[in-house]
């Protein structure tokens, strides 16, 4: 029982982690209809970010989100109007440009840490909690706490505020917003913005978990997609759910079988899932393949 | 308070395919003028032009006191000018009640938000009926009026309809545009009417243009036009 028990926290509490990750590549994915492969190196910058601001500024990693956030809404938003708004209506250039930017920005860290892989101590990170017989490392539960909070908060900012349902309308039809008086190129600009920020949150809150290296961006895309697809393209419960779902597989797959085998596991789902219901467990189908309607 | 239109020598088109020659026509405030003219006429280009989404390749566009001719789409409604297009293009997984929310997202008066939503329920009853329903499960009857009511949420001056009754009974075109009279006559608005529905268009409309490859062919009073043999053989197969 005590064993099922840490499984099911541990499986809960990478969720956690994989849920953050994803929930950015969705955001963006939801609205723009592009599906960022530099999802993961935003997440990288984020890391190093907090690094930076830990071995320069000697803060705490988890006060840099004050720094690290803004500056990668503000990164977002430059790389959206200056590389990927000139490509609007070339879907399949967006998506090959930000491919580009993957290789960029792994290559740019590359360059100039050297490879060298960097960590970051927190004082309050690496507190073990107990409860009964389960341990949470306080790192963790953060995390855990951070997608929770952020999911509500997304969930009430597109149900509940007029940017929130412009948003909506966006993603819905884009010639009608537009003539609603929406400003649909603000809308893209503001919605990478924000799925960069969320990337750079979970960089920082990542970064007293895992040892920093330039590639390690390619870690969370592979989880993020698996999540993505599995929970919904675009729908704002899809990453959380999924990233849950996919946390758990890991965790009792890892003590059932082989840790080894966690990405064959996860994409046997995945398959599973999109054989059955193409649009994702929580999804609209058809959405994977384009806007809900002819996009102009 | 409703505003004119004047349009001078408007060419417009798809990229080389011209569609629009030399139109030139004046919407005075306060009326409802119909375009009408057979498939593929240029009805529609000639509204999408005016919102701002096909762009003019020359001409000038004057409404009221400005000059449209290079305004962004996005920023008419805010000027009080607004397009309902065919299909009324409603956000389909949103309710009825949050896409007249959004039909106010350009609002220039300041008078409460939900008193101004249920004036313009109390236009379209059958909307505050359903406003909590995805606009998407809506009838071919309510999804235009939905439209027409989101539009209406702006406070336009001027109101531009795309064959608002195309894929409705006759009963329910008849419905739909005896609103857009009433329409008119309740929040002071200019209605610029595209409908192939010639004998409906006419019938509700003060000034009317027919506009045939592209060319404005005719103009005048709607009545007279209504009574013109030649426009009854060509366009209402009497």
């Amino acid at each position: 029982m005590a064993a099922f028990l840490n499984i099911v926290t541990v499986g809960l509490l990478l969720g956690g982690i994989y849920g953050l990750v994803s929930m950015g590549l969705n955001v963006i994915f939801g609205v723009i209809r592009i599906v960022n492969f530099a999802q993961g190196e935003l997440v990288m910058l984020g890391m190093y970010g907090a690094y930076m601001s830990w071995a320069l500024l000697g803060m705490d990693p988890y006060l840099s989100v004050l720094i690290v956030v803004p500056g990668l809404f503000v990164l977002g938003m430059i790389l959206q109007r200056f590389v990927l708004q000139p490509l609007q209506n070339e879907p399949f250039m967006q998506i090959f440009a930000t491919f580009g930017l993957l290789m960029f920005f792994q290559n740019l860290v590359l360059g100039i840490t050297g490879g060298t892989g960097y960590s970051v101590r927190s004082d309050i990170a690496s507190e073990v909690i107990r409860i009964g017989p389960v341990n949470l490392t306080l790192s963790r539960l953060i995390v855990l706490a951070t997608v929770i909070v952020v999911a509500l908060g997304m969930n009430w900012f597109v149900k509940y505020t007029m940017p929130g349902k412009a948003v909506r309308a966006v993603t819905q039809d884009r010639r009608a917003a537009r003539l609603m008086g929406i400003n649909v190129e603000w809308v893209f600009m503001l919605t990478f913005g924000a799925g960069a920020a969320l990337a750079g949150m979970a960089g920082v809150l990542l970064s007293p978990i895992y040892t920093l290296s330039p590639q390690i961006g390619s870690n969370f895309i592979l989880a993020a997609f698996a999540v993505v697809v599995l929970g919904g393209l675009g729908s704002v419960w899809g990453a959380f759910i999924g990233g849950f779902v996919i946390g758990l597989v890991e965790a009792f797959s890892g003590y059932y079988f082989d840790p080894a085998l966690k990405h064959a596991i996860w994409f046997l789902i995945f398959i599973a899932v999109l054989l059955v219901r193409p649009g994702g467990l929580f999804g609209i189908a058809g959405a994977e393949e384009m806007g809900l309607r002819e996009q102009d | 308070m409703s505003i004119g239109l004047a349009i001078e020598n408007l060419h417009a088109g798809y990229g080389p395919a011209t569609v629009l020659e030399d139109v030139s026509l004046t919407v005075n405030a306060g009326d409802i003028v119909a375009i009408v003219g057979a498939n593929g006429a240029g009805k529609s280009t000639l509204l999408n032009t005016i919102a701002g989404l096909v762009p003019a390749s020359s001409g000038r566009m004057r409404f009221g006191d400005t000059d449209i001719a290079a305004t962004r789409a996005d920023a008419l409604p805010r000027k009080g000018l607004v397009l309902v297009p065919e299909g009324g293009r409603l956000f389909p997984f949103m309710t009825v009640r949050e896409n007249l929310e959004v039909g106010g997202f350009s609002r220039r008066k300041s008078a409460d938000f939900s008193t101004w939503l249920d004036e313009v329920m109390d236009l379209f009853p059958i909307l505050r009926e359903r406003q909590g329903q995805l606009a998407g499960s809506l009838s071919g009857g309510e999804r235009q009026m939905c439209a027409i009511a989101r539009a209406v949420m702006s406070q336009p001056d001027l109101i531009m309809l795309d064959e608002p009754s195309v894929g409705l009974s006759p009963k329910l075109a008849h419905e739909v545009l005896g609103l857009v009279q009433t329409l008119r006559d309740t929040k002071d608005v200019t209605v610029i009417l595209v409908e192939q529905n010639v004998g409906e268009a006419l019938a509700v409309s003060d000034q009317a243009h027919v506009l045939d490859h592209g060319r404005i062919v005719r103009s005048g009073p709607a009545a007279e036009l209504a009574d013109d043999p030649a426009i009854q053989k060509a366009y209402m197969g009497l």
